[in-house]
C-alpha cells in the first residue's frame, strides 16, 4: 500500500478513503468545523471560505487550531457578486458544500442548495442550522448553549436557577454532538453516491440532534410513568452509586455499583464484609439504596480520591476520580491511545475519536493561516492568472 | 436508503453499539441483532411497557433495538455459529469484553483472516488497548474521569457544595453510538479497496474527545483547573453574554443577545427602561460581563410577567436569540419538531404507543429518495434458542 507522510506521521491510502474528494466549507465556529476536521482527517481536501474582512476569521485564538486541522483556507469576500461567481465556479469542481449560515444569508448571496445543484447536479450539500431549515422556527436565531436549554437535557441535569449552576450549559454539548451526525450523515450519502451516482441535501437540525439522545425523559412522559429517568448525579442502574466527596479541596469519586460481584469489591475495598450479606441482591440494594449511598459517602469522605479509585478498579468496582482536564492530560490510558497527538508546531490537537488496529487515528495537518490557499484555489483550481487576481483583490472579492 | 444493501452483525449489548447498529437500520442497512439465551441485558431494564412482563417488556430496549431482526444463539456452547452468520456481512458492531471472546476461543484476527473485507467495530468502555483496556467502567465513571462531569458543574460559587454532573439521560452512550455509526461507515468506505478495517472505539476516548474547550485552555498554558466562579466572570459561556430569565408560569428562558447590534433591538423590545441608559451599567460588552447577575434582574421585570413562549416569540421576532428551558411534556408538543415530523412511534408488542425521538436530518437524494420520518416503529422480541 502507498504510504503517505503528513504532519501527523505515517497512513495508508486505504485509511484515506474520502481522498479525492473535494468539501467546501463555510461553517464557523464549532459543530461544522469539526464536521469537516473529521473528514479531512478522512483524506478529503477541504477548502475553508473565509474573509479577512470578518474579525471572527481573522482572530484564530481559542479552539480554532483544535477545530481547523486538515483544510485549506481561501479568502473570498460572499457578499461581493464577483466572490459568488468565484464560488460558483469552484462548487463546479467540488463535491460536498457544507454550511452553517442563517436562512437569510443563503438566498442573499446565491448559495442556496437550488442554485448550486444547478451548477453541480451530484453536489452533497449539508445545511447544518439550530432547529432546521422547515418549520415555524426555522429563521430562528440559534447558539449551541441555548439550544442545550431549548434541548430539555439542561433542566434533566439540575433544576434551573438565576446564576445558571450545575445545568449543563457548559461544557458545549449540541456542537460537538452535531459534528457527529452531521459527519455521519456526510459519509452515508458518499457512500450512496458512490454506488449510484446521486447527489443528497441534507438538513440537519442541532436541537433535534440533541433531543435524540434524550428518548427516556420523553418515554416516561409519554406513557406518563413518571420520572425523568437518569440524569446529574443518578445514573439510573447504580446502588449504590454516585459522586461521593473525598478528602482533599474539591476531591469527589464516581462510583457505580450494578452486579453482585461489584458490591462485594466494594465492601472489600471498604473493609465491611459484613454487608455484602445484608444486601445480597441488587433489589435489595436498590431498596435500601439512601442508606446505602449514605454509607458511601461516609467512607469515602476520608479516602484520598486516588487512592480509593486505585483499590476499587483492582477490586473490579466501576469508579473514578473526577478530573479536570489537566487530570485528562495526565490520564495514562489516553496517553497511550494518542488522543492528542503532538502536532509539528509543538502544540497538541485531538484525534479521530476512534482508532484502527495499527493505532492510526486520522491525518493531522496543522490549521491553516488565514488565505494561505489562495494561490492553490484560485490558481491552480480555477485557474486566475496573477493579474485577474490583483483586480479581484483591488476590487475586494478575495482577500 | 442510503445504505441499503449493507448487512449489519451485531454482537452488543447495552446501549452505546446497538445505538450504532440501530443507526445503520436507520440508514437503510440490513441488521441482525445476536443475543444471549435471555437476551440482551437491556431487555431487563426500564422505563418498561405498563402492564408488560418478560424479555419484550422495556420501552428503552424497543428504541436502542427497533429496525433489527433478532436471533439468539448460544455461543457458549456453539461459538463456531459466530463465523457462520458473518457470511455475506459488511460490519460486525460487537462490544464484547476480552474474556468473553477469549473464553469461547474467538478471535477478531480469525475473523478477519476469514472474512477479509468484513469491518469490525469494537466500542467497549476503554478501547483494546492501553493499561486499562480491561478495567470496568460504565458511562457515569467515564464522564467523571474524562472531565465532562467537572465541566459540567462548572463554573459554581461553592465547589464543596456542588458535585460534579454527568450528563442528562442516556446522551452519553447514546453519543457514542452515534460516534460509533460514523466509525462504522468510515470503515465501509474503506473496506470498498478490500480490506475491511477493525475499528477500535472507546467511549472513554469519546468522552474526552469532548472536551476539546480544556485542550485549548491546557494549550495555553492554564493548569490550575479550578470549578469555583470568579467573581463577576458570568457563565463564561458566550462571554457571560447569556442570560437566563424566570417566566410567568415557573418557565425559563435562556437569551443571548451577545452582538451590539443584538443588545440595541433586546433593549428597545424591554421598552427602553431608564437602566439601560447608564452606559457604566451596561455600555458595552465589558460593562454588561461584568454587571452580569444584576443585569438578569433588571431584565427579570420583563420576563417574569410573560411566559416563556412569549418571550422567545417576541426576542426571536427581532433576531435576538432566544429559548426557553423546555420540559419533556413541552418537547412533546413542541410545534417545531412536529412540523418537521421529528418524533417516531413506538410500538409495544402488546399496540401500545409512545412518542420517541426520530432522525435529527431531513435527506433528499437527486433521484428522491428520503430518510424516514414519523414512522411506526417496532423492536425485535426475543426469540427461544
Amino acid at each position: 500500500m502507498d504510504t503517505i507522510v503528513t504532519g501527523s506521521g505515517h497512513q495508508h491510502a486505504a485509511q484515506l478513503p474520502l481522498s479525492g474528494l473535494r468539501v467546501l466549507d463555510f461553517s464557523w465556529i464549532i459543530a461544522g468545523p469539526l464536521t469537516t476536521k473529521m473528514l479531512g482527517a478522512m483524506g478529503a481536501e477541504i477548502i475553508k471560505v473565509e474573509s479577512s474582512k470578518r474579525a471572527e476569521h481573522a482572530a484564530r485564538g481559542g479552539s480554532y487550531p483544535l477545530l481547523n486541522n486538515n483544510k485549506r483556507s481561501v479568502t473570498i469576500d460572499i457578499t461581493h457578486p464577483g466572490g459568488q461567481d468565484l464560488l460558483h465556479r469552484l462548487v463546479r469542481i467540488s463535491d460536498v458544500v457544507v454550511e452553517n449560515f442563517s436562512a437569510k444569508v443563503l438566498t442573499k448571496y446565491r448559495l442556496g442548495y437550488p442554485m448550486l445543484r444547478e451548477i453541480r447536479p451530484d453536489l452533497i450539500y449539508v445545511s447544518a442550522s439550530g432547529v432546521g431549515r422547515t418549520g415555524p422556527q426555522k429563521d430562528a436565531l440559534a447558539y449551541g448553549t441555548l439550544l442545550q436549554a431549548y434541548s430539555g437535557r439542561a433542566g434533566l441535569i439540575g433544576a434551573p436557577n438565576l446564576k445558571l449552576e450545575a445545568m449543563g450549559i457548559l461544557p458545549i454539548w449540541t456542537d460537538p454532538v452535531t459534528a457527529m451526525w452531521e459527519a455521519l450523515a456526510i459519509l452515508a450519502a458518499v457512500h450512496h453516491r458512490r454506488q449510484t451516482g446521486d447527489g443528497a441535501y441534507l438538513d440537519l437540525s442541532m436541537l433535534e440532534g440533541t433531543v435524540a439522545l434524550l428518548p427516556e425523559a420523553l418515554l416516561r412522559h409519554s406513557l406518563d410513568i413518571g420520572g425523568n429517568g437518569p440524569g446529574g448525579n443518578d445514573d439510573g442502574e447504580s446502588a449504590p452509586g454516585g459522586c461521593f466527596r473525598c478528602d482533599g479541596p474539591d476531591s469527589w469519586l464516581a462510583i457505580a455499583v450494578r452486579t453482585d460481584a461489584e458490591w462485594a469489591g466494594l465492601c472489600a475495598v471498604m473493609k465491611r464484609p459484613d454487608l455484602v450479606a445484608a444486601h445480597p441482591t441488587a433489589a435489595s440494594r436498590h431498596e435500601a439504596r439512601q442508606a446505602l449511598d449514605a454509607l458511601v459517602a461516609d467512607w469515602a469522605d476520608t479516602q484520598n480520591a486516588e487512592a480509593a479509585e486505585h483499590w476499587l478498579l483492582e477490586a473490579g468496582v466501576p469508579a473514578a476520580r473526577t478530573r479536570s482536564f489537566a487530570g485528562v492530560m495526565e490520564d495514562e490510558q489516553l496517553a497511550a491511545r494518542g488522543l492528542f497527538p503532538v502536532m509539528p508546531d509543538g502544540r497538541r490537537t485531538v484525534a479521530l475519536p476512534w482508532q484502527d488496529s495499527t493505532g492510526w487515528r486520522g491525518r493531522l495537518d496543522p490549521a491553516p493561516g488565514l488565505g494561505d490557499s489562495n494561490d492553490y484555489v484560485l490558481g491552480e483550481l480555477l485557474g486566475l492568472g496573477q493579474a485577474e487576481r490583483d483586480a479581484l483583490a483591488a476590487e475586494g472579492v478575495i482577500g | 436508503m442510503l445504505l441499503k444493501g449493507t448487512r449489519v452483525v451485531e454482537w452488543a449489548e447495552g446501549l452505546s453499539a446497538p445505538f450504532t447498529a440501530r443507526l445503520l437500520a436507520d440508514l437503510g442497512a440490513d441488521v441482525v441483532k445476536i443475543e444471549r439465551p435471555g437476551g440482551d441485558p437491556l431487555r431487563q431494564k426500564g422505563p418498561f411497557w405498563p402492564g408488560h412482563t418478560g424479555a419484550d417488556a422495556s420501552a428503552l430496549f424497543g428504541y436502542v433495538n427497533a429496525g433489527k431482526r433478532s436471533v439468539t444463539l448460544d455461543l457458549d456452547r456453539e461459538p463456531g455459529r459466530l463465523a457462520e452468520f458473518l457470511s455475506g456481512a459488511a460490519i460486525l458492531v460487537e462490544s464484547q469484553p476480552a474474556a468473553t471472546w477469549d473464553q469461547r476461543n474467538l478471535s477478531i484476527a480469525a475473523l478477519q483472516a476469514r472474512y477479509p473485507a468484513l469491518v469490525i467495530l469494537s466500542l467497549t468502555p476503554f478501547g483494546r488497548s492501553g493499561p486499562l483496556r480491561n478495567a470496568p467502567a460504565t458511562d457515569f465513571t467515564l464522564q467523571h474521569r474524562a472531565a465532562f462531569a467537572y465541566n459540567m458543574a462548572r463554573p459554581v460559587d461553592e465547589p464543596e457544595a456542588r458535585g460534579p454532573l454527568a450528563g442528562a439521560d442516556h446522551e452519553g452512550p447514546l453519543a457514542v453510538g452515534v460516534a460509533g455509526a460514523l466509525a462504522a461507515v468510515w470503515g465501509l468506505l474503506v473496506a470498498a479497496g478490500g480490506a475491511g478495517p477493525h475499528i477500535d472505539l472507546a467511549s472513554h476516548d469519546f468522552y474526552a474527545h469532548i472536551a476539546f474547550e480544556g485542550l485549548a485552555d491546557w494549550s495555553n498554558g492554564e493548569r490550575a483547573f479550578s470549578r469555583r466562579r470568579v467573581k463577576r466572570e458570568g457563565t463564561e459561556a458566550a462571554g457571560g453574554l447569556t442570560w437566563i430569565l424566570p417566566c410567568a408560569d415557573a418557565g425559563w428562558v435562556m437569551v443571548s443577545p451577545r452582538e451590539q447590534h443584538q443588545w440595541d433591538r433586546w433593549i428597545e423590545l424591554l421598552g427602553n427602561p431608564a437602566w439601560a441608559a447608564d452606559a457604566a451599567f451596561c455600555g458595552t460588552r465589558v460593562e454588561r460581563r461584568r454587571n452580569w447577575f444584576e443585569l438578569q434582574a433588571a431584565m427579570t421585570e420583563w420576563s417574569s410577567y410573560q411566559s416563556a413562549e412569549e418571550v422567545t416569540r417576541r426576542a426571536q421576532a427581532v433576531s435576538v436569540a432566544c429559548f426557553p428551558i423546555s420540559t419533556p411534556d413541552a418537547l412533546l408538543r413542541n410545534a417545531q419538531l412536529q412540523h418537521r415530523q421529528f418524533f417516531d412511534r413506538l410500538v409495544s408488542p402488546s399496540g401500545m404507543e409512545a412518542t420517541v425521538p426520530g432522525l435529527p436530518i431531513h435527506l433528499q437524494t437527486t433521484s428522491h429518495g428520503a430518510l424516514p420520518h414519523a414512522r411506526t416503529l417496532r423492536s425485535p422480541s426475543l426469540e427461544p434458542v
